[in-house]
């Protein structure tokens, strides 16, 4: 069993992509060969430092957007992408008994709706981002509306 | 499981080698009738494969280009990796060949975070290079079994692949780098979840069946010397197209010999034929100037095209109207016909 | 609470084995199917409504024949295919290098397996072990679930041809990908953001599928804006006979944007120096979605080039900063529909330097007329106007490794601006990722395969973005220029995305011109630190 809250961590936030997926996850630190890894690593030891220290609102929410970015838009259902939050719980118990346990689920109860807010932000971003392109593909029309005066789009 | 069940062929191989002789006709079976079969085997086999890839045309010039392509006279080009003639395209096979380069790519270390990354993706080089290279050697030290004399070069290598003189006879330091690389490669195979996955029965079949063979031709060297004097006339009697059933062959031969033409007969219908691919890629064996001098497609055929003509009759009334040069060469309006090019 | 946690989760999956075809399409991860229209304009077989979540697929009754058949008549027409059946060992070299595999973690995603998908049907139907052994040679029979399968994956390919360049045999998965897509094409399967770009090219010129009269609106649009920014008067000539050059660009560089600025950026050049050049409303269209589709169709559309060429009379062809357009021009135009022997051998009117490189094709890349004119010191840049950049650049796959064309943007780039950081070594040059969009991809339906797609090139991104506080991605590709802002807003949000020719452009000192107060997006100039 990985020895430390923030390896545990990370191999329950891989389990959740199931199979071979979870492999890949856990394999290698290189950024670049294993961006997932990577990005799962980086941003669980900084929420594992908020969880155990002043659990700072912007750093949590910073650290599950970049999460939430990518699990939520893999092959992932919404408990899939977010539920392993929750695994912090046991996690926490065992590693840390002199924590309170009113403590430690309030806690948790904190990471998982910032991981829910992220999620969902995430989820929204899409359609803006569609729009965007579809917008953007006919750029020049729409400067040209603009410059005569919100004139007829050619 | 594809592992198991390679190896229970392997091993099925073994056993049916080392109680042939109680066999009658089992020794002649496995030390004269085999060995021929598998030659022409692998002799027509390869051959057959080898034409098969080069009698088939080459359309297009696709090379893969690994670095600046030569364009202007100051532009430094990366001659290998983006070679513009074919003498530097088959310099770069011959590089790939004999060096693995691609892998190598694959390996260069990167440092992060202050370690050392992905030592594993440097031995996967490591263990190709040791296996292919001692395969290498250790074809040509046999020959002297089959010439005679002995090659100028077979001694001088024998003695180069002996160099760490322990033992006697001295440790052959290919004998355990092609052990230790196919372990190497069989363990990651079996080790790593995401190419065992993807392994089929062939790439375990392959790796134990060399290692079959390492093993049994090192145990007839270090563990129960065989006649080696005997093995030899036994050796240039089959080359010389007069057989003879050796009386007493040592197990560990029948079982050498058994693997060995199993080998020679598979190795043409599986992937173990990748070494002729090298060569016959298209990807890396053009040269990229595919602008500067004309590729020829053999086989180029005609395709349907929307030739001007046709598009401007459809146009030209628009066309006209804002004032773009219109030819008219199409009288009237023509509803997007197309015509065979 | 109790003691016991609320919600504890403990999931695993199965493993599965690999020879399983079945393929679940979740919605934002495929692209949608043909329409019929589409294919009955362009000639092709099968035309029928269907969206690949359909149970029925509606193939032809004899699709496995014609399957099997092509894909024999294409083992004995290609030798890439042939070989890249037989010689793959599995080594593994090749799996962390796609991009989507790196996004996504789909182990089928991974180019050996990605090609296995085809070469267990190939075992199966034209090897004699595949024949004999079947599962146990890694053989596969040829279901309605394989086509799926294939129609899944070999659409979440972008022909980027990274794996290739790390795969010992190079063995090139853009390769079997076009022959798999040709053979699906050949039962009608093949995807709408294909297709019908592809008819538009053929039929009317382009792939939005604008007239000339509209072509010509479009175009003298950009000369107004021209004249706002610069305050010259900018021609862009369409169709005129006798012209010198031809110049072909992407048809995007004049209907979207940020393409259209780079577009601007070309035209401010040609008029600098003077350029004797013409555009074409027919050959309106450097994008060959052929491509994407298959070998015929590609031709078909590229024939339009050459042809145009010949009837203005040019001497020579100038192509404008595309990715898939140049792997055509570079690797298949002159092969398909040459040989060029009515062009002259590319001479730049204002270096007189021959361009040896393209002395068969007779075709230039911007790029290198660029910096071969910026070597030559024949314009000159205020790099200044592009102070508030902070450059990084992608090399665009096709340009890097069916070309090799790496320093010549950078050339550009390190002349028209003065902040300029690389990515770290292994993810740009010969080694780029794919911004995830590429081969016919970058679709709406298809955005969040995209956006892992593109993953691995924004946090490359992100990693100088951090370092360095890189504002602008530079790059020399239509169809980056199109997906990487989308790919950038979502992952490396504060990251514009610019044509090198758009930069060159905001620095291009122009002979007569007005002082800039803008760039050519229109956004005011900072104020120099050096004003007095």
């Amino acid at each position: 069993m990985p020895a430390t809250v923030e390896e545990r961590w990370l191999a329950a936030a891989a389990a959740a992509y199931g199979g071979l997926i979870a492999e890949h996850a856990m394999a290698g630190r290189d950024p670049f060969r294993n961006p997932i890894g990577h990005t799962l690593r980086k941003n669980l030891a900084a929420l594992v430092r908020e969880f155990f220290g002043s659990m700072d609102e912007t750093a949590v929410d910073a650290a599950f957007a970049e999460i939430m970015a990518l699990r939520s838009i893999q092959d992932l259902s919404v408990e899939r992408a977010v539920g392993f939050v929750f695994t912090l719980r046991r996690i926490a118990r065992e590693h840390s008994p002199q924590m309170r346990a009113s403590e430690i689920d309030e806690r948790i109860d904190r990471l998982a709706l910032s991981a829910f807010r992220q999620y969902l932000a995430c989820r929204e971003r899409l359609g803006q981002l569609k729009l965007n392109e579809q917008l953007r593909a006919i750029g020049v029309a729409r400067r040209r509306a603009a410059r005569d005066g919100g004139g007829a789009v050619a | 499981m594809k592992a198991p069940l390679a190896a229970a062929v392997v091993v099925a191989l073994v056993l049916a080698a080392a109680f042939a002789a109680a066999v009658p006709g089992g020794t002649a079976a496995i030390t004269v009738v085999l060995p021929y079969v598998a030659f022409f085997t692998l002799i027509v086999g390869v051959a057959w494969r080898v034409w098969q890839w080069a009698a088939s045309p080459v359309p297009y010039r696709i090379p893969t280009t690994g670095g600046q392509q030569r364009s202007l006279p100051w532009i430094r080009s990366a001659c290998l990796d983006n070679p513009d003639t074919g003498l530097m395209a088959a310099i770069r096979v011959a590089i790939e060949a004999l060096t693995f380069r691609s892998l190598l790519r694959n390996s260069r270390a990167q440092i992060s975070a202050g370690r050392l990354e992905f030592s594993e993706a440097r031995m996967l080089w490591l263990a190709s290079l040791a296996l292919h290279w001692s395969l290498l050697v250790i074809v040509l030290r046999h020959l002297r079994f089959v010439l005679q004399p002995t090659p100028f070069f077979v001694p001088p290598l024998d003695a180069l692949d002996g160099f760490l003189r322990i033992g006697a006879p001295p440790l052959l330091i290919t004998d355990v780098l092609v052990v230790a690389a196919l372990l190497y490669l069989l363990g990651r195979r079996l080790a790593n979840p995401l190419l065992r996955y993807m392994s089929l029965f062939t790439d375990y079949f392959a790796l134990l069946l060399l290692l079959g063979i390492a093993l049994s031709g090192m145990a007839m060297r270090y563990v129960a010397p065989v006649d080696l004097v005997a093995v030899k006339e036994f050796a240039l009697a089959l080359v010389a197209f007069h057989p003879v059933v050796p009386a007493a062959p040592s197990a560990l031969l029948l079982v050498h010999l058994l693997l060995v033409s199993t080998l020679a007969v598979y190795l043409p219908f599986s992937k173990l034929v990748h070494f002729g691919g090298v060569f016959l890629s298209p990807t890396r064996n053009l040269a990229n100037n595919s602008r500067r001098v004309r590729h020829v497609n053999p086989w180029n055929r005609p395709v349907p095209t929307h030739d001007y003509a046709v598009w401007e009759a459809e146009y030209a009334e628009r066309m006209k109207l804002a004032g773009l040069p219109v030819e008219g060469t199409v009288e009237g309006t023509v509803e997007g016909t197309d015509h065979g090019g | 609470m109790a003691d016991k946690p609320a919600i504890d989760i403990e999931l695993k999956a199965p493993t599965g084995d690999w020879s399983d075809a079945r393929v679940d399409f979740r919605k934002g991860t495929f692209s949608n199917a043909s329409l019929p229209k589409d294919l009955a304009h362009l000639g092709l077989p099968n035309p029928r409504k269907w969206q690949p979540t359909d149970l029925d697929w509606q193939l032809p009754p004899d699709w496995k024949q014609t399957l099997l058949e092509g894909m024999k008549d294409r083992l004995a027409r290609y030798r890439s295919f042939r070989v890249f059946m037989d010689v793959c060992v599995r080594c593994g070299a090749c799996a962390d290098k796609c991009h989507f595999y790196l996004g996504s973690g789909d182990p089928k995603n991974m180019p050996f397996a990605r090609a296995e998908l085809v070469r267990s049907v190939y075992r199966r139907y034209f090897t004699l072990s595949g024949r004999l052994f079947r599962s146990l040679a890694g053989a596969r029979d040829l279901s309605e679930d394989v086509v799926k399968e294939w129609f899944y994956y070999f659409y979440q390919c972008t022909e980027c041809r990274r794996c290739s360049v790390y795969c010992p045999f190079g063995i090139d998965t853009a390769e079997i990908t076009m022959i798999v897509r040709e053979l699906l094409s050949l039962i009608g399967v093949s995807t709408h953001w294909i297709t019908e770009p592809a008819a538009n090219c053929y039929r009317v010129g382009n792939h939005l599928g604008i007239g000339p009269h509209a072509f010509k609106d479009s175009l003298e649009f950009a000369c107004d804006e021209l004249r706002d920014i610069t305050g010259l008067d900018i021609e862009i000539p369409i169709g005129r006979k006798g012209a010198e050059v031809l110049f072909v660009m992407p048809s995007a560089d004049y209907f979207a944007t940020p393409h259209y600025y780079t577009l601007l950026g070309y035209m401010m050049l040609f008029r600098e120096i003077g350029l004797d050049f013409t555009v074409s409303a027919y050959a309106s269209e450097g994008g060959n979605f052929g491509l994407f589709h298959s070998n015929d169709l590609m031709k078909r559309l590229n024939a339009k080039i050459y042809a145009e060429a010949k009837r203005l009379g040019v001497k020579w062809i100038l192509g404008g900063e595309c990715g898939h357009m140049w792997r055509v021009l570079h690797q298949y135009m002159d092969t398909m529909n040459g040989p060029a022997d009515f062009l002259q051998v590319p001479v730049s009117p204002v270096t007189g330097t021959r361009f040896e490189n393209a002395a068969s094709t007779k075709m230039v890349h911007i790029c290198e007329f660029t910096a071969d004119l910026l070597y030559h010191d024949k314009i000159k840049l205020d790099p200044s106007r592009n102070d508030e950049y902070v450059v990084t650049y992608h090399d665009s796959c096709n340009p890097a490794r069916a070309m090799g064309l790496l320093e010549e943007p950078r050339y550009v780039l390190q002349r028209a601006c003065r902040h300029f950081h690389e990515m770290p070594a292994k993810t740009i040059r010969e080694y780029t990722f794919c911004c995830g969009s590429g081969a016919g991809l970058g679709n709406d339906e298809n955005m969040e395969m995209r956006l892992r797609g593109g993953f691995p090139r924004a946090n490359a991104v992100r990693h100088v973005r951090e370092e360095h506080g890189v504002n602008l991605l530079a790059c020399i590709c239509a169809i980056d220029k199109a997906t990487l802002p989308t790919v950038m807003d979502y992952w490396v949000p504060g990251v514009q995305v610019a044509g090198v020719h758009e930069l060159l452009g905001n620095a291009l000192v122009m002979t007569g011109e007005k002082e800039r107060t803008t760039n050519l997006r229109g956004e005011p100039l900072a104020k120099k630190a050096t004003d007095a």
